[in-house]
């Protein structure tokens, strides 16, 4: 059992998750557990387990804080222990009214389908569209059915990347092509594509291209379009033929808005100019792939990028658009991108192959999402997509790295400016860069990691048994690891500094980049005491005497900053004091005191000069002793004849006299 | 150069001054520069072989032999003939005389040395404090510890 609580309530938890009781089918794919609200008592509530290396939907959260009907929107989130020991984080919704529709197949009626599936799916989109996020999870085990005859009710879909478990079935095939992580929120039109399907799917009662995997699917789709792909061999109830037609346009924006799903009538009344896609007579290989039209061709570059750079240099590519297809205006502007290839520079850069690839893509399929390196994604997936990398993809990685270092997403914006903001583009590209090439310790692909990804927690392995992703989480988890630290280990590595940079949004930069450098002991320890003092000074009001004492255990070097000894035993005192009461920033004040310390250097080079002057005094005495010996004979001289002038003086005066 | 060959030039005039008064008196009053002589003989034999610069031994000797011979002299112009050869020549005057330069030179010998001592105790009394302070400052301001100046010999 463990305690969560809302976000804006910190003063009790509200929410009890019993990890006893997995809900299997609850979570979309996802684990869930059966959770209890403790203010109303009920027991009907859910919490979804985010997986670390997939972030939760940050945008989409927030704009869920007012529940919508037939949607599981998220109630608070927590992170807490897990089944495994791992550190888990949770989000906490309504539970399901009933089990998924995946659990029980079963053909449905157009009636019910319309009433109960479409309108009440259109309405939660309508209200997302209004709220400018997307669902993207809009799959059978992930809409809920209650009792008989009541509207379906959508799961959840904000605890991880949009769209992460959509198969290929379900998605638009430029997304579906994409990386799982990489797919971004996409538009509403998205989400009409995989309602679509899914009206195809109930209205069967089972799944078209069944036993096919995902490129086959995409392949397919590509080939054919996306409904004659799934509907070929299929009987459908004409009202969900002409609707699923419309909603599954190649291009979204011949896709029907949300509103027009209300009037099912009106919306299959709309017809779309959909040209079958121009096939070749002979097909063309490339790699493992044959494709036999343009789309097909811009997949597989994607896909499979040595063969696609090898068909581009060959010119057998741009030879097979235009004897194959007739398009002979594609071939031109694709040996247009060779020839700017070859001006580019290096024959065996791959960096060049890999924009002039990305370029040919976006070229022959104006729908594709960018391509690098074999790996697709939507930009706005480029951060959940670093953050797969980062868990155990270094291709993936290395990929998004590459693409943030050349601003490949500005090229490809510009390849298709009717399709992208490309100057929204272009400054997340500029800024994404700087992150990137910034020096130092607020700089560099882990602190890109954790810009691109508000929500990832902290991968630090220092933080082992700890979710910590928010800066509020960190000061507890830092004072919690300390004790198991080994004795040359410090509390803090790049992940945890990164972390901070990012979090901070800048507020932390000068605490971090004081990390910078080379340092000695002395000025890396001051750094780190600024560091978590601004932390708890900033994000955590509450005592940490672990880590001060971890700080006044290693002080020596700062004690020993101040020359005047008997200063440094009452510096030393009072950092005791402090770091017992875990008060980091008086700690700081402390040892960082200005005024004194200009007082101490001050006082000691006036010491060193009295010293010197005292050496200069005490060599004098110790080497005068020859002068010494002629003062005394002088003055020794000058008593005695002041002596005999004296005794004549009165023997003079005694004669006078008489 | 020339400063230096100007107050020889100066020094060896005085003399010949000095050297023609005593002959004048000697040539006027004959006994009576005996009586003076002979009463300062000690100190005008320091002064020959006193080479220190201004002399201080042998003008130690003359002032107390000067002061011993006061009262012979102004007994010898008391009888208002002036003195005489016996006077002159008195053991008892020449004795006192000679016994006062004696004492003279006694004092010039110990008395530099007492100071000498004097000095030497106050020197190692304020080295003492000198040390004690610096001391005080390595300890207080963490300078250097090395050994001030004067110790290296222990």
């Amino acid at each position: 059992m463990l305690m969560a609580q809302e976000p804006s309530d910190a003063a009790a938890p509200r929410f009890i998750i019993d990890l006893a009781r997995p809900l299997p089918e609850a979570g979309g794919g996802m684990p869930a557990f059966a959770a209890t609200d403790t203010r109303t008592g009920n027991r009907e509530m859910m919490a979804i387990r985010v997986a670390r290396g997939a972030t939760m939907r940050a945008m989409t959260i927030d704009a869920l804080a007012t529940p919508i009907a037939q949607l599981l929107t998220p109630l608070a989130h927590t992170a807490g222990p897990s089944t495994d020991g791992q550190p888990g984080y949770y989000v906490i919704t309504a539970a399901p009214p009933g089990p998924p529709l995946s659990a029980q197949p079963r053909p449905w009626p157009e009636a019910a389908l319309l009433t109960h599936v479409l309108r009440p799916i259109a309405q939660v989109l309508i209200a997302l569209e209004a709220r400018g996020v997307t669902h993207r999870s809009i799959r059978p085990d992930n809409i809920f059915l209650g009792a008989p005859n009541t509207p379906v009710v959508l799961g959840s879909a904000w605890a991880e990347p949009p769209a992460m478990r959509q198969t290929a079935l379900y998605e638009p095939p430029y997304s579906g092509a994409c990386h799982p992580a990489g797919r971004g929120d996409g538009s509403i039109a998205d989400d009409v594509y995989a309602l679509g399907v899914l009206l195809m799917v109930l209205a069967l009662g089972r799944e078209p291209l069944a036993g096919m995997d995902d490129v086959t699917i995409i392949h397919r789709k590509l080939a054919l379009g996306s409904f004659p792909a799934l509907a070929a061999d299929e009987r459908l109830p004409p009202i969900i033929a002409d609707l699923a037609r419309n909603m599954l346009a190649e291009d979204p924006e011949h896709r029907p808005p949300p509103a027009l799903l209300l009037d099912p009538i009106a919306a299959r009344g709309r017809r779309v100019a959909a040209r079958p896609p121009r096939r070749a007579p002979r097909p063309l290989r490339v790699g493992q792939s044959q494709v036999w039209d343009a789309r097909t061709l811009a997949f597989a570059i994607g896909q499979e990028p040595d063969a696609g750079i090898q068909v581009i240099r060959t010119g057998e590519a741009m030879q097979w658009l235009r004897r194959g297809l007739g398009d002979a205006g594609l071939a031109a502007r694709l040996e247009e991108l060779q020839r700017h290839r070859l001006s580019d520079g290096a024959a065996q850069d791959s960096r060049l192959d890999a924009m002039l690839l990305m370029r040919a893509v976006t070229q022959v399929d104006p729908l594709a999402p960018l391509a690098w390196r074999g790996v697709s994604f939507w930009p706005d997936g480029l951060g959940p997509l670093l953050a797969a990398g980062a868990a155990g993809a270094p291709a993936v990685h290395d990929a998004a790295i590459e693409v943030v270092a050349t601003e490949a997403i500005v090229q490809w914006a510009a390849f298709r400016p009717d399709r992208a903001d490309l100057g929204r583009l272009r400054i997340d590209g500029q800024r994404q860069r700087a992150t990137l090439n910034a020096r130092g310790t607020s700089g560099g692909p882990i602190r890109l990691l954790y810009t691109l990804n508000p929500m990832l927690p902290c991968a630090s392995p220092l933080l082992g048994g700890h979710w910590v992703g928010r800066l509020t989480d960190l000061p507890p988890a830092l004072e919690a690891i300390v004790p198991g630290l080994s004795a040359e280990a410090e509390p803090v590595d790049p992940h945890i500094l990164a972390f901070i940079a990012a979090r901070g949004e800048r507020r932390m930069d000068g605490e971090v980049n004081g990390l910078n450098g080379r340092l000695d002991e002395a000025e890396r320890l001051m750094a780190l005491l600024r560091l978590f003092a601004f932390l708890q000074a900033r994000f955590w009001p509450h005592r940490l005497p672990t880590l001060a004492g971890w700080i006044a255990a290693r002080g020596g070097p700062l004690i020993e900053l101040w020359h005047n000894r008997p200063k440094r035993a009452e510096v030393a005192a009072s950092l005791a004091n402090l770091a017992a009461a875990g008060l980091l920033m008086p700690m700081l004040t402390l040892v960082e005191d200005a005024s004194e310390r200009g007082l101490d250097v001050q006082g000691a080079a006036l010491a060193e000069q009295e010293r010197a002057r005292i050496d200069h005094d005490l060599s004098l005495i110790a080497h005068g002793a020859e002068a010494r010996s002629q003062l005394s004979d002088r003055i020794g001289h000058e008593i005695v004849a002041a002596t005999g002038l004296t005794v004549l003086a009165v023997m003079l005066i005694l004669a006078a006299v008489g | 150069m020339a400063k230096a060959k100007v107050a020889r030039e100066g020094g060896s005039s005085l003399i010949w001054i000095q050297g023609l008064a005593c002959g004048g008196m000697a040539a006027l009053a004959p006994v009576a520069m005996l009586q003076v002589a002979l009463l300062l003989a000690p100190g005008l034999v320091a002064l020959a072989m006193d080479h220190r610069p201004g002399k201080p031994m042998a003008r130690t000797m003359l002032l107390f032999g000067l002061a011993a011979s006061v009262e012979p002299i102004r007994a010898a112009w008391a009888n208002g003939s002036g003195p005489n050869l016996d006077r002159a020549t008195d053991p008892a005057d020449l004795m006192t005389a000679w016994c006062a330069a004696a004492g003279g030179w006694l004092l010039a010998q110990l008395v530099p040395v007492l100071v000498g001592l004097a000095v030497d105790a106050a020197q190692r009394v304020r080295a003492e404090r000198l040390r004690t302070l610096r001391a005080e400052l390595v300890r207080t301001w963490g300078l250097e510890a090395d050994d001030p100046p004067g110790d290296e010999a222990g």
